[in-house]
């Protein structure tokens, strides 16, 4: 049984021998690949049109969808991927083809690579209003200052709202430690964190 | 300020000498005095189960619903925002009978009213109040996913507590959204300065 590696090699190889009007071909079918999954009467048609084996087609669009998701992984830029292709024996129109077609598809792929990363409650937005609590059932005749807080949180495309009060110095001291902690990202030490690690 | 029959008849027997003693009476107003003092604190059933009603004698059942009338008063004036004058006024022209325990019960019903209007503010319906916030700032290097993240990540907690009950609220920001998020808050906070500086 052979490597994913192997695979990978075979398939490009062979994918590097077929004319420009094939690999498009290809092309079209990573991106119905990508969006609707596996479609063997397809593959069953081009392998009959290319007289290649039905395998052979699936492993070819399967190494053409790794090797996008892969790019994105590792944040590839163009040249360092023609660089890596290269050695399949691709001519340059040919890697034009692949990378504009990766460039097509990166931002959808980024997209479904982060959602499927760990991911936490994002802040989206949030929406207050400034009210006076002038009678209760306990206290019929009060003044109490109140903030209502609309905090919209967002996980993986679900967007959930927690409705919260404050009285107004809570407010003051809530805004004065984020900005704080906003101001701390222009630091030096931090700063020199984000040069050593990248 | 509308204080129902039953209640207006437990303070004239309060203050009906021939009914509730003086001791007795003393007692009342001493156990009325603790146990709305100590509202919300743990102590506050223990100290009403000890000290019992050894000490009042034969009309046990006129002296709980005298109690009960006193403590009913003192919730009832506290939520009507009364002072001691006012009460004062209020109750004189229910209870004739004798005058002279009224200004005690006055006496107790101020040592008592701090706490009580303290204890009516939060003893209401709201939503969960926020009252601190932590926040701690990653750096996010690498993931499952992604080779190189390369993001500032802040951790933001939101300390709440809701009908008594502590609760966190977890969240994150990228360096953007807390942008926003401080933008918005400093945006509320001109607000409440300038209604402030205007009233």
């Amino acid at each position: 049984m052979s490597s994913v590696k192997e695979v990978f090699k075979i398939s490009f190889q062979l994918l590097a021998q077929q004319t420009d009007n094939v690999i498009k071909d290809f092309l079209r079918l990573t991106k119905d690949f990508m969006d609707n999954g596996p479609n063997s009467s397809l593959y069953n048609k081009a392998a009959e049109k290319l007289q290649i084996d039905e395998e052979k087609i699936v492993s070819i669009v399967k190494s053409i969808c790794l090797m996008c998701v892969q790019s994105c992984k590792h944040k590839l830029t163009d040249l360092e991927i023609k660089e890596s292709l290269t050695e399949y024996g691709f001519n340059e129109t040919k890697l034009d083809m692949i990378i504009l077609f990766l460039e097509n598809q990166k931002p959808h792929l980024i997209d479904i690579l982060s959602s499927s990363a760990l991911v936490f409650p994002h802040f989206k937005e949030l929406e207050w209003r400034f009210e006076t609590d002038m009678g209760s059932r306990s206290l019929l005749h009060q003044t109490v200052p109140v903030v209502t807080l609309k905090l919209d949180l967002e996980k993986k495309d679900i967007s959930e709202s927690l409705f919260l009060q404050t009285n107004p110095l809570n407010l003051v001291h809530i805004k004065d430690t984020l900005e704080a902690a906003l101001k701390q990202n222009q630091s030096q030490w931090i700063r020199k964190i984000r040069r050593k690690l990248k | 300020m509308n204080i129902s029959t039953e209640i207006e008849l437990g303070l004239k027997r309060l203050c009906n000498p021939a009914l509730i003693n003086d001791k007795c009476f003393q007692i009342l107003l001493q156990k009325a005095e603790k146990i709305l003092g100590t509202l919300l604190d743990d102590t506050s059933e223990q100290t009403f189960d000890n000290e019992s009603t050894i000490s009042i004698t034969s009309k046990q059942d006129i002296a709980k619903e005298a109690f009960a009338s006193l403590v009913a008063l003192f919730t009832i004036a506290s939520r009507h925002c009364l002072d001691g004058k006012s009460l004062n006024q209020t109750i004189q022209t229910l209870v004739l009978a004798n005058t002279d325990r009224l200004p005690e019960i006055i006496k107790t019903y101020e040592s008592v009213r701090p706490r009580l209007v303290e204890v009516s503010k939060i003893t209401t319906t709201s939503l969960a109040n926020v009252v601190d916030v932590e926040c701690r700032l990653d750096y996010c290097v690498q993931s499952s996913v992604f080779d190189d993240i390369s993001e500032l990540l802040y951790k933001v907690r939101l300390k709440t507590i809701d009908n008594g009950t502590l609760k966190y609220i977890d969240f994150v920001c990228n360096t953007q959204e807390l942008q926003e998020l401080v933008f918005k808050l400093k945006d509320a906070v001109r607000h409440l300065e300038k209604i402030t500086s205007a009233s």
